[in-house]
């Protein structure tokens, strides 16, 4: 028998036999459609998540990168420390107290970063501190410190406490993570503070506009040195006997270079030479040679030591 | 649209019954005729004969099942296309089916083929009668849409190695059946 007869002889199935083969394929049409059907119900909600998902990430990331008020609300958001306004008060463990307002600052900082009491944020420091100090009164003083985290600074709040005879016990009572913003709108028109500022004039004469200045050193140290007689020395607190050795002692890397120029290994020497003046009350045994025939050097001076000398030279009429 | 009010646009003689008909079997048309074939061009001509044929048949005739009875119109066509072809080539479904069936018909001497084929077309009809509806299905699937093991297992929701040992139990009985009845064709 040929293919064509055996084709023929299929070709004669009765319909009913066709029409119940194609109910098969209907009904497997059917299940795929409903199979369709399920995986699309199923998927739906995951679908439709995912898509307000994207559409969320997208606006997102577009109003972080467009608007800064918005970046700063979700800086806020992930990190509530740096703009939190909370004071941080310091407990009575915490707190150390020095004689000197900047000595108290400084081992403050040290033990701000040492001891990481905010996470992620420590002041920064290049070669010392960046600060800058405020105050209303000689016993209480903000101090704005540079941090790591840009556009961030640390509000430090000192206080001066009675200690038994002496001038003051300076102790670190809080301190606060803010904006820049929030930093100069907490210190807007508080005047720069200066040690012993219920003696001084609460302005000074010398403004100090730039973050560094030039400074002779070895001039004003003479400066100090020839004008101090014996009345003057006398009325030389040991505070700022004492910021001045720190003074001296900041800028002991610099070293002589040649024959003209003045390190601080040289100042400091001169320095000990006033002191010893200083401590031996009525001895005159230095202070009638003249130190200006050492040859002049200039060193780059912060601001606070600018200030702080300024401030010496003024209260002694220098 | 309903298989009764197309029939009834046919006898109608209106021309929106093919167009219905289109709508609604083409694809079905075009996979018997595609099956057999293997050939797009071929297939489509199959098809619009097939229509054509229809509306030369309907009236009088009036199939209680329009489906089957376009898809039989486009078989036939389509098998008269395709032994009009084999002799340039055999690689559709349909060569795979018929040399599968050709395995189980039983050899005969100097009968006349026109009749023979007749006689096993009726006992093929018969021998469906005593299959199972799903073995039946997947015959009439298999060697009268020919179409192949994959889709009829996609169809069922079965491997296509059980659709393959499925019909070739189906094949074997079907021989059986054919010896018994005395048919040697």
């Amino acid at each position: 028998m040929n293919r064509f007869d055996i084709s023929h002889a299929i070709s004669q199935i009765e319909l009913r036999y066709i029409e119940e083969a194609m109910e098969a394929d209907q009904k497997f049409a059917d299940r795929k459609e409903k199979q369709l059907y399920q995986l699309q119900k199923r998927y739906r909600p995951a679908v439709c998540i995912f898509v307000g998902f994207l559409a969320a990430s997208l606006l997102t990331i577009t109003a972080f990168a467009t608007s800064e008020s918005f970046r700063n609300t979700i800086i806020s958001l992930l990190y509530p420390v740096y703009s939190s306004n909370e004071i941080k008060a310091l407990d009575d463990g915490h707190m150390t107290g020095s004689f000197d307002e900047v000595d108290t600052l400084l081992s403050f900082l040290d033990r701000f970063n040492n001891e990481k009491m905010e996470f992620g944020v420590l002041a920064e420091n290049n070669a010392g501190y960046a600060y800058s100090l405020r105050s209303y009164s000689s016993d209480n003083i903000l101090a704005i410190v540079q941090c790591n985290i840009p556009n961030y600074k640390i509000l430090v709040t000192l206080e001066k406490l009675d200690y038994e005879n002496t001038a003051g016990l300076w102790q670190v009572v809080s301190y606060q993570i803010v904006t820049k913003e929030e930093a100069l709108k907490a210190t807007k028109n508080m005047p720069e503070y200066r040690p012993d500022m219920s003696d001084a004039p609460k302005t000074s004469k010398t403004s100090i506009d730039s973050t560094d200045s030039i400074m002779d050193v070895k001039g004003a140290c003479a400066i100090i040195y020839n004008a101090a007689d014996k009345n003057s020395i006398a009325t030389l607190t040991e505070q700022e006997s004492r910021q001045i050795r720190k003074l001296f002692e900041k800028y002991e890397d610099t070293e002589s270079k040649s024959i003209t120029a003045m390190g601080l290994q040289d100042l400091i020497i001169r320095y000990e030479d006033i002191m010893y003046a200083f401590s031996t009350e009525g001895d005159v045994l230095i202070m009638d040679e003249n130190p200006i025939s050492i040859p002049r050097a200039q060193i780059v001076l912060s601001s606070e030591d600018l200030e702080l000398l300024l401030h010496i030279f003024y209260k002694y009429g220098i | 649209m309903e298989d009764q009010k197309i029939i009834e646009l046919f006898f109608a003689r209106s021309e929106e019954a093919i167009l219905q008909l289109q709508i609604k079997y083409e694809n079905r048309c075009m996979r018997v005729a595609g099956n057999i074939l293997n050939n797009r061009l071929d297939a489509e001509e199959c098809v619009n004969d097939a229509y054509l044929a229809a509306w030369n048949t309907i009236p009088p005739q009036n199939p209680g099942s329009l489906s089957a009875y376009v898809c039989r119109i486009v078989r036939n066509l389509s098998i008269k296309r395709y032994h009009a072809n084999s002799a340039l080539k055999r690689n559709s479904h349909y060569d795979t089916a018929l040399d599968e069936l050709e395995e189980c018909i039983p050899a005969g001497e100097s009968v006349e083929s026109e009749y023979a084929a007749k006689e096993l077309g009726a006992a093929i009809n018969s021998f469906l009668d005593t299959l199972s509806k799903d073995n039946r299905r997947m015959f009439v699937r298999r060697y009268w849409f020919s179409d192949s093991i994959d889709e009829i297992a996609a169809m069922f929701n079965i491997s296509g190695r059980n659709v393959s040992l499925r019909l070739m139990r189906v094949r074997k009985k079907l021989k059986k059946y054919l010896e018994k009845e005395g048919i040697r064709v």
